[in-house]
């Protein structure tokens, strides 16, 4: 079995369908799984997420 | 998920020699049995010991590793020992070896200093650099949460302290408890996203500040945000500094508890001084008034003489009394004589007088007026004299101290008789007591009250720059709105991306209390269905979960127990380790050091029923009296994957047999 992080994933989702529409479903799903693979590595978990928010930027414009 | 394949020692406390322990591969619970001092709870660290370097012992003491070594093994002459671990963890092959052996091979050791230990871990086949090893176990199992797979009655019974408010140990929990159900992940993601947030908002700034009708505001806005900076760090470094002041307080506590017994002595000995310093001020009391008393001690000096003149003066008084009666009487006699004289009637028989009676009369009426004015005159002064002297004498008597002062002096012995049996208590006490140890109690509890003082002092700081951050941030957001109004059309790449930024951050800040609450609900909900499957009594409803996930029994009626039995304690926490294990995204085997020591039979066959559904992997260290063998067989089935026994060779050395024949 693989670890489940899904459920905090489902209590942002319902953050974000409720008041942040305009965000991505896929962006804050993958913040929380970057924060869960870099738990232990808080330099990496900063890069990763300052590069997923860029390559998010980047798509919209 | 992570699973343990086996577990290989190499002269581990009792385990002399090389001995190995095989983890069934199937999904199921293991024992192992072991009989008080065979090397159960040895087992359980050597696991530790291979996954986080060190070994905790007692009150959660470090033990160090040289008192590890086998005995026996050391008399031969072989100073080291080492464990194996092999595991897979999402589908890769780990083996883990950790090594304590002398620095100089040939020279024997005499000391820790004299000792190396070296940790290797090999992914499937690779050995790994020391930086990737320690990232890569703390990802596997993180020291923090491995409390909720390695654990003992002892850290059963810590759970206690979820139920105490503030208590340090409870916040330590609830932390590790967190760790394991993935708030740090919502926690950390905030922070990352705050960091990114100030970046993304300095670059406004930036770029405001570099066009002509937005350069003031620009600039103010960089400033404020530096300011805004310099407070969050300081509020950081405050918050740090308080952490390492509870952190040495905390060690000063753990260390009085451990001296706790003289700690009791010592503040009895305290209250007992206390005692003797209030009898010695009723002493001193004491004394002065029997100086005061004693300074009228000479009229006790004139007492025979007082008496003897009250004695004379009594009988004067007496006579004089007497004389005044007899006057009274001659008075009356005269006066009825004279009436005789007057009428010649006889006033008492009412005869008429006889010649010759007159002249008769005459003389005695005369005789008896000269005996009342011989008597009478000076009579009635002298009779008020002696009088007053009497009573002047009496108040001198009233006035003597002698009682008083018999009175102090008993008191004086009584006080001074509770003083040395006070001390003579004190002495006992000071016998009892290591005075090294004493001293070392006050100067601990000393060091603990200022580390108190500095605490608050620190607290007091937090809140004033948390005031100040706090203005700051609401002045920072007044000219980023009213930037925002000014340079409409401008730099809108720099604020969509800082707009991004605020909306990332405002969904994980919401996020972690909202993850806390279903959290706790979800614990409270499951840790209640897994107690009402465990425990025995029939009326007990439910648990009811607190801020630290501390949890409660409630009873069908409603009521909450709020003291319960350490066997409804032991129950409780199995409850609340399931209840986490469900709900935590890391799931791993649990290996349970002696888990039934107070638990009654039929609280043991439900638990034992139970753990088949707690994890893939359980592994169960107990002692015969504790888990009867058949009994274990008969209710895990298929479910029980393998036995081992631990067979005493000598009181140094435990041997592990597959099998679960027990050794007697």
């Amino acid at each position: 079995m693989t670890d489940d992080i899904s459920d905090i994933k489902d209590t942002l989702e319902a953050i974000r369908t409720e008041s942040y529409t305009d965000l991505p479903t896929g962006l804050v799903n993958d913040l929380v799984q970057i924060e869960y693979d870099t738990l232990e590595d808080r330099e990496e978990s900063l890069q990763r997420v300052r590069k997923r928010v860029e390559d998010s930027l980047s798509e919209d414009n | 998920m992570l699973h343990f394949n086996s577990i290989t020692l190499e002269n581990f406390g009792p385990y002399k020699g090389q001995q190995q322990i095989e983890f069934p591969e199937q999904a199921g619970v293991g024992i192992i049995y072991g009989e008080n001092m065979r090397g159960k709870t040895t087992l359980l660290n050597a696991i530790r010991w291979a996954l986080f370097g060190e070994i905790l012992g007692r009150g959660e003491r470090e033990i160090s590793p040289e008192e590890l070594i086998n005995w026996e093994s050391k008399e031969e002459g072989n100073h080291s020992f080492r464990v194996t671990l092999e595991f897979e963890f999402e589908g890769d092959d780990y083996q883990l070896i950790r090594e304590y052996r002398p620095k100089t091979e040939g020279v024997e050791p005499n000391n820790a200093e004299d000792y190396t230990q070296d940790g290797f871990l090999r992914e499937n086949g690779t050995i790994l650099g020391p930086d990737e090893q320690e990232q890569r176990l703390n990802t596997i199992l993180p020291r923090q949460i491995s409390r909720f797979f390695l654990f003992d009655g002892e850290l059963l019974q810590q759970y206690q302290d979820l139920l105490v408010d503030q208590s340090e140990m409870g916040e330590k929990i609830r932390l590790a408890i967190e760790r394991i159900l993935g708030v740090p992940v919502l926690k950390n993601g905030r922070t990352d996203l705050r960091t990114l947030l100030d970046e993304a908002e300095s670059a406004v700034a930036d770029a405001a500040s570099k066009k002509a009708e937005t350069e003031e505001l620009g600039s103010q806005i960089q400033a404020t945000q530096e300011r805004v900076k310099g407070h969050r760090n300081e509020v950081e470094k405050l918050k740090s500094e308080r952490g390492n002041l509870v952190d040495k307080r905390n060690k000063k506590r753990a260390e009085l508890e451990n001296i706790e017994g003289i700690q009791t002595q010592i503040e009895r000995r305290e209250s007992i001084e206390a005692e003797i310093e209030q009898l010695e001020e009723r002493l001193e009391r004491k004394e002065e008034k029997l100086e005061d008393v004693l300074s009228d001690a000479w009229y006790a000096a004139l007492d025979p003489v007082l008496q003897d003149r009250l004695e004379e003066l009594k009988d004067q008084r007496e006579k004089l009394h007497q004389g005044h009666i007899d006057t009274q009487v001659a008075d009356e006699l005269a006066q009825r004589l004279e009436t005789a004289s007057r009428t010649g009637t006889c006033p008492v028989c009412d005869q008429d007088l006889e010649e010759g009676d007159e002249s008769h009369l005459t003389d005695e009426i005369k005789s008896l007026r000269e005996t009342a004015e011989t008597d009478g005159g000076s009579q009635g002064e002298e009779y008020d004299d002696v009088v007053r002297a009497i009573g002047s004498l009496q108040d001198v008597q009233r006035t003597n101290p002698k009682e008083q002062i018999n009175d102090v002096l008993d008191d004086l012995a009584s006080i001074r008789v509770d003083i040395a049996a006070k001390k003579d208590d004190i002495d006992e006490i000071n016998q009892n007591i290591d005075e090294s140890e004493a001293k070392r109690a006050t100067s601990l509890r000393k060091d603990e009250e200022k580390l108190t003082k500095k605490i608050g002092i620190k607290e007091d700081a937090i809140d004033s720059e948390q005031e100040k951050l706090t203005k700051a941030e609401e002045n920072l957001d007044k000219l980023q709105d009213k930037l925002d109004r000014m340079s409409d059309g401008s730099f809108t790449e720099e604020k969509e991306r800082r707009k991004l930024y605020e909306d990332l951050f405002d969904i994980f800040d919401k996020g972690v209390s909202s993850y806390r609450d279903e959290l706790r609900d979800r614990v409270e909900e499951d840790a209640s269905d897994i107690f009402i499957e465990l425990t025995t009594e029939p009326e007990y409803a439910r648990l009811e979960i607190n801020e630290n996930y501390g949890l409660t029994i409630v009873h069908e009626s409603g009521d909450r127990i709020t003291v319960r039995s350490s066997g409804a304690e032991h129950v409780v926490a199995l409850a609340l380790m399931g209840a986490l294990q469900n709900n935590a995204p890391l799931k791993g085997p649990i290996i349970m050091d002696s888990p039934f020591g107070r638990l009654d039979s039929g609280h043991v066959r439900n638990v034992v029923e139970a753990l088949p559904n707690l994890t893939d992997q359980v592994l169960l260290l107990v002692y015969r009296d504790e888990l009867d063998q058949q009994e274990a067989r008969e209710i895990l089935g298929g479910q029980l994957r393998k036995e081992y026994s631990m067979r005493r060779e000598s009181a140094r050395h435990t041997k592990l047999v597959e099998g679960g024949e027990i050794d007697e």
